[in-house]
C-alpha cells in the first residue's frame, strides 16, 4: 500500500501544499513530482534530510536572497538524459548536443563552488560529479569557452583541410570584394547576394561606368533596368568546384571527430547520468528548503515510540483560508498514540480541521519538509489514510457504502504503523444502527498497531472502553449571546482538550442552528422535543 | 549612396530593426540581404532571426523555394536546431535559448565559414525579446529580423528599435489601390504615442497585457481611472453612454480594436468629440479604412502605449502576375506617398528625394 492515495492526498491538501515547492530546473520538477514518502524503515535517511533542511533554512533565515546564485544557476541546469541515452545506443551526437554537455558540466562546477561558498556541501552525500576528462574532450581548442565547436586542434587533417577550405573562400570572396570596391567607388553600391547589380535604363552615366568594368556582364535588359552579373572566369568555375570538394572532406572529418567524440561521452555516461541524479536532487532539496523558510518550519523529531504529538501544529491551507476571512486561526496542540482517539465537539467546531492538520503535519514530515509547528515528534508511519466529510464518493456506491468500502480496506491494515482519520464516522445512515457500526469499528481498532482518529457526534462512542477522548472546548455561550450571529466562528475556541470520561458533551447543534438564523419556532420545538431527554448544559452533569 | 540604407539606420542611434512586408514577394528578403551585405562591408557585428518561420521549404501559399539568407564568418543567428544542423555551415553553439519551435530549439550560434542558410527563429514577441535580451553580452552591433509576412509579423516591430517596411507591386498592381493599402498599413503602425506617461504608466501596470483579461475598457479622465468596463458590460449592456461625460479625457480599448469594437465606443461616446482612443501597440489595431474616416469625423485620435518606429520603406517594382512595373514610377509614388519616411528601390540602389524635382525626383 503506498503512503498516501490520490484520495487521501487530495482531501489533507497535500497536494496543493506540495506544489509550492518550485525547484529551478525541469530536472528538479521532475523529481518533485516522483518524490514520494520516507519509508518507516527509511528513519535514517528522514532524519538526514530533515537536518539538512533545517541547517539550510536557517541559513535562509538570516539572509533569504543568500542562494539566490544557487537558484540561478540550478535554472540553467537541461535534462540532457536524452543526449546521454542515444550516445550510449551508439547514436553520433550533434554540435547542439555536445554543447548542452559541455555547459552541463560547467555549470555542475560553478555550482559546486557555490555549494562551498555558501558553505551547503553537507546537501549532497559526495561532491557535484564533475567528467573532468569529458569535459577536456570537449573542450579542445577552443580556449576554455562554454561555446562549442569542432576547432582544429582536434584533427590535424581537419585543420589542413580548412586552411584549404578558408583559401579558396577568401580567394572566391577576393574577386567579388575587388568589384564590390570599384561599385562603392563608383557608384556607392554592392552586388547583391547573387552577385547582380541593377540600374534604371535612365542612368547613363552609371551604365556606361558598369560596362567599363570587366567583371561584370550585362545578362538582362528590360524597358526600365539594366542587370549587370559578375563574370565567373573558368578559374573561379574550378574554385568552386574545388570548394565543394573541400567542404564535403571537411564535413566527413568533423563527422569523424563527431563519433569520437559520442563515443567518449558514451565512455562517462554512466557518470553523467550521475551528475544529472545529483542536480535533482539537490535541487529538489533546496526548493524543499526554500519552501521550509517560507512557511517557518521547523524540523520534526522522529521517535521510536509509536505516538503523534502536536504543538500549535497549523494547516497551512486552512490558515490562510481563515485568515483571509480576517478571523484568527487556532493551532492544534495534541498528543495521539495507537488505537482510537475520538473527537467530539460542536458543529463547526473545527474537528474536521483538525483530522486534516494532523494527517497533513504527517505527511509534510516523512516526505521530508520542515513543518508549520512549535512542535511534532512522531513515529513514522507506514501510510496515511482520510476519509473526510469531504470525501468522493466511489462510483456507483452511496455515502455510507464508500465509507464502509474504505474502513474495510484500512482495517485490513491496522496491524501496521499506520494513521487512519475518520470524519463522521457512520454518519450516513441510521443514526441508530449507525452508532453500533461505528462502535464495533472503534473496538476492533482499539486494541490495534494503527493511530487512529474519528470525530463523531454518536455520544455513546466516547463511553467505549479504551478510547481516548478529546472535545473542541467550544461554544462561548456569553459571547455568542452579545454579538451577532454571522460572528459564529469567533465565538468558538477551537482548542482541544481531554474530555472528563464521565461526561458527554452535546454537539450544541441548537445553539448553532440558531446562531445561523434557523426559524425561531423551529428551534424553540427543537429544544422542547429535547428537553425530556437531555440538555446539553444539564446532561454533562447528569449523564453518566 | 554610398551605403547609406543600413548607415541611417545606424546613425540614428538604432541597434536592432526588424523587416516587415505588405504582403508576399514584397522584396522582405532582399532588404533583409542587403543589411547583411551592407553590414559586412561595414564591419558590423551583426545577430539576426526570422519571426513565426513555419519552417516548411517552401512556402504553402505560393510554392516557391523559401529565401535563404547569406552568413558571413563572425555573424550571429539565432536559428532553430535543426536548420542550424542541416545548413552544413562551420558554427560555433554559443547558447540554448529556451525557446521552441516545431523545427527544434532556437540556439544561438556563430557562423565560422560562409553560406548560405534558411532561418527559423521564435514564433512570439514575447520569445523574440528573449532572444534579443540573450544577445546582449555576444559582441553584436545590430540585431535584424526577418518579420514573417502574415499578422505575426507585427510582433517584431514591438521588440525592436526600428522598423523596415517592404511594399511592392505584388501587394496590388493598381496603383491607386496599392497606395491606399499602403497608406493604411503605414496610419496604423505610425499612430502615435499617448504623451501622458504617467497614466500611460498606470494603464500599462494595472490593465497591460499580463493582466486580467477580462478588463475591456478603461475611461480616463483628469486625475486618472475613472471607471473600467468587463467585456460583458462593454459588448452586452448599455453601461458605456452613462459613463463616459465631459471629464472622459481617453478611452484605452484592451486587447483588439476592430470596427465594431471602435464604433460601439465612439457610439458610446455620443456627442463628445475629440476623445482619445488608447490600445496597447499598432498589432491590437485592426480597423478598416472607413473606422478610420470616422475617427476623423469625430476628431477623435487613436494612440497608442508602445509606438512603432519606420525608418524606411522598400519597393519592389515585381509582380507574380503582371510582371515588373515602372520602377522609377512606383519608387515616385511611394515615396510621395511617405513621405517624409526615406524610399529606397535597392536593387536599383535608389532613394526617393522630393526636392530633387530635376533628375524625377529620385537619386
Amino acid at each position: 500500500m503506498e503512503f498516501l492515495d490520490t484520495e487521501t492526498r487530495r482531501q489533507l491538501g497535500f497536494d496543493q501544499v506540495w506544489s509550492q515547492i518550485r525547484p529551478a530546473s525541469s530536472l528538479g520538477r521532475a523529481r518533485t513530482r516522483q518524490a514520494g514518502a520516507f519509508g518507516k524503515g527509511q528513519a535514517a535517511e528522514l532524519e538526514q534530510e530533515l537536518t539538512r533542511l533545517e541547517r539550510i533554512c536557517a541559513d535562509l533565515k538570516e539572509d533569504p536572497k543568500q542562494a539566490d546564485n544557487l537558484h540561478f544557476l540550478l535554472g540553467t541546469v537541461r535534462d540532457i538524459g536524452l543526449s546521454i541515452k542515444r550516445s550510449r545506443q551508439g547514436i553520433i551526437l550533434d554540435d547542439t548536443e555536445f554543447y548542452e554537455i559541455k555547459k552541463l558540466l560547467y555549470t555542475a562546477e560553478k555550482i559546486q563552488w557555490e555549494l562551498e561558498r555558501l558553505q551547503w556541501t553537507f546537501l549532497l552525500p559526495e561532491p557535484l560529479e564533475q567528467c573532468a576528462s569529458c569535459r577536456e574532450a570537449l573542450s579542445i581548442g577552443q580556449g576554455g569557452q562554454e561555446s562549442f565547436y569542432i576547432s582544429d586542434a582536434y584533427n590535424k587533417e581537419l585543420a589542413e583541410i580548412r586552411q584549404e577550405r578558408v583559401m579558396l573562400e577568401s580567394a572566391l570572396a577576393k574577386g567579388r570584394a575587388a568589384v564590390d570596391n570599384k561599385l562603392i567607388q563608383t557608384l556607392g553600391r554592392l552586388l547583391s547576394m547573387e552577385g547582380k547589380i541593377a540600374v534604371s535604363v535612365g542612368e547613363r552615366e552609371k551604365i556606361a561606368r558598369l560596362q567599363e568594368i570587366p567583371e561584370l556582364e550585362k545578362v538582362q535588359e528590360t524597358a526600365d533596368i539594366v542587370t549587370f552579373q559578375l563574370i565567373e572566369n573558368e578559374t573561379e568555375a574550378r574554385m568552386k568546384q574545388k570548394l565543394g570538394k573541400v567542404r564535403e572532406t571537411e564535413e566527413g572529418l568533423k563527422e569523424q571527430i563527431r563519433r569520437e567524440l559520442s563515443q567518449k561521452v558514451a565512455e562517462h555516461s554512466s557518470r553523467l547520468d550521475k551528475v544529472l541524479e545529483q542536480l535533482a536532487s539537490l535541487d529538489l532539496t533546496v526548493a524543499k528548503g526554500r519552501f521550509s523558510a517560507e512557511i517557518g518550519g521547523i524540523k520534526p523529531k522522529l521517535c521510536t515510540e509509536p505516538a503523534i504529538q502536536i504543538e500549535a501544529g497549523r494547516h497551512l491551507l486552512l490558515e490562510e483560508e481563515v485568515r483571509l476571512a480576517g478571523r484568527n486561526y487556532t493551532p492544534l496542540s495534541l498528543r495521539i498514540s495507537p488505537g482510537v482517539t475520538l473527537i467530539t465537539g460542536p458543529n463547526m467546531g473545527g474537528k474536521t480541521a483538525s483530522l486534516r492538520t494532523i494527517g497533513l503535519l504527517i505527511a509534510m514530515a516523512q516526505h521530508g519538509l520542515l513543518v508549520p509547528a512549535q512542535g511534532l515528534e512522531f513515529s513514522p508511519r507506514d501510510f496515511i489514510r482520510a476519509h473526510l466529510a469531504t470525501a468522493a464518493i466511489p462510483k456507483g456506491l452511496s455515502a455510507f457504502a464508500g465509507e464502509v468500502s474504505f474502513l474495510r480496506d484500512v482495517m485490513e491494515r491496522s496491524r501496521e504503523d499506520g494513521l487512519i482519520l475518520v470524519d463522521e464516522i457512520a454518519h450516513g445512515t441510521n443514526p441508530v444502527e449507525g452508532a453500533a457500526v461505528a462502535q464495533a469499528i472503534i473496538e476492533y481498532l482499539i486494541e490495534e498497531r494503527t493511530i487512529t482518529v474519528i470525530t463523531t457526534h454518536f455520544p455513546a462512542l466516547p463511553r467505549v472502553k479504551g478510547v481516548y477522548h478529546l472535545r473542541v472546548k467550544g461554544l462561548d455561550r456569553d459571547r455568542l449571546r452579545r454579538v451577532q450571529a454571522d460572528s459564529l466562528q469567533r465565538c468558538i475556541d477551537y482548542r482541544l482538550e481531554e474530555a472528563d470520561p464521565s461526561t458527554v458533551q452535546g454537539s450544541d447543534a441548537a445553539i448553532v442552528a440558531e446562531a445561523l438564523g434557523l426559524d425561531e419556532a423551529v428551534i424553540a420545538r427543537a429544544r422542547e422535543l429535547l428537553e425530556p431527554s437531555m440538555n446539553p448544559e444539564e446532561r454533562d452533569s447528569t449523564d453518566e | 549612396m554610398v551605403l547609406v540604407f543600413l548607415k541611417e539606420i545606424l546613425d540614428s542611434g538604432f541597434r536592432s530593426v526588424s523587416l516587415i512586408g505588405m504582403g508576399k514577394n514584397t522584396g522582405k528578403t532582399f532588404t533583409f540581404n542587403q543589411l547583411i551585405m551592407e553590414a559586412r562591408q561595414l564591419d558590423i557585428g551583426v545577430a539576426m532571426t526570422t519571426i513565426g518561420l513555419d519552417g516548411e521549404p517552401s512556402d504553402s501559399l505560393f510554392h516557391h523555394a523559401k529565401p535563404k539568407i547569406l552568413l558571413s564568418p563572425g555573424q550571429i543567428v539565432a536559428n532553430a536546431r535543426s536548420l542550424l544542423l542541416a545548413s552544413g555551415l562551420d558554427y560555433e553553439i554559443l547558447q540554448a535559448t529556451g525557446v521552441t519551435t516545431p523545427l527544434g530549439e532556437v540556439f544561438l550560434a556563430r557562423a565560422l565559414s560562409a553560406g548560405e542558410t534558411l532561418l527559423a527563429g521564435p514564433g512570439t514577441r514575447q520569445e523574440l525579446a528573449l532572444v534579443k535580451d540573450q544577445l546582449e553580452g555576444l559582441g553584436v552591433d545590430l540585431f535584424i529580423v526577418d518579420g514573417a509576412v502574415d499578422r505575426r509579423s507585427l510582433a517584431a516591430p514591438m521588440v525592436t528599435d526600428t522598423t523596415v517596411l517592404a511594399a511592392g507591386a505584388e501587394a496590388s498592381w493598381d496603383r491607386r489601390r496599392l497606395l491606399e493599402k499602403l497608406r493604411h498599413q503605414l496610419r496604423i503602425l505610425q499612430l502615435p504615442a499617448w504623451q501622458n506617461q504617467a497614466q500611460a504608466d498606470l494603464i500599462q501596470h494595472e490593465y497591460g497585457l499580463s493582466k486580467d483579461p477580462d478588463v475591456k475598457l478603461v475611461l480616463l479622465g483628469e486625475k486618472g481611472v475613472q471607471a473600467v468596463l468587463t467585456n460583458q458590460e462593454f459588448f452586452h449592456t448599455e453601461t458605456l453612454p452613462e459613463l463616459i461625460d465631459l471629464s472622459t479625457r481617453a478611452v484605452f480599448v484592451r486587447g483588439m480594436l476592430t470596427d465594431s469594437v471602435l464604433a460601439r465606443v465612439l457610439a458610446g461616446a455620443h456627442q463628445l468629440s475629440s476623445i482619445n482612443i488608447l490600445v496597447q501597440d499598432p498589432t491590437a489595431v485592426f480597423l478598416g479604412p472607413q473606422s478610420f474616416h470616422s475617427l476623423d469625423a469625430y476628431q477623435s485620435a487613436l494612440q497608442v502605449l508602445d509606438s512603432i518606429h519606420i525608418s524606411a520603406v522598400t519597393v519592389n517594382p515585381f509582380s507574380s502576375r503582371y510582371g515588373l512595373a515602372d520602377p522609377l514610377q512606383l519608387l515616385r509614388d511611394v515615396g510621395c506617398t511617405v513621405d517624409p519616411i526615406p524610399a529606397f528601390d535597392l536593387n536599383l540602389g535608389m532613394r526617393y528625394r522630393p526636392e530633387e524635382e530635376d533628375f524625377n525626383g529620385i537619386s
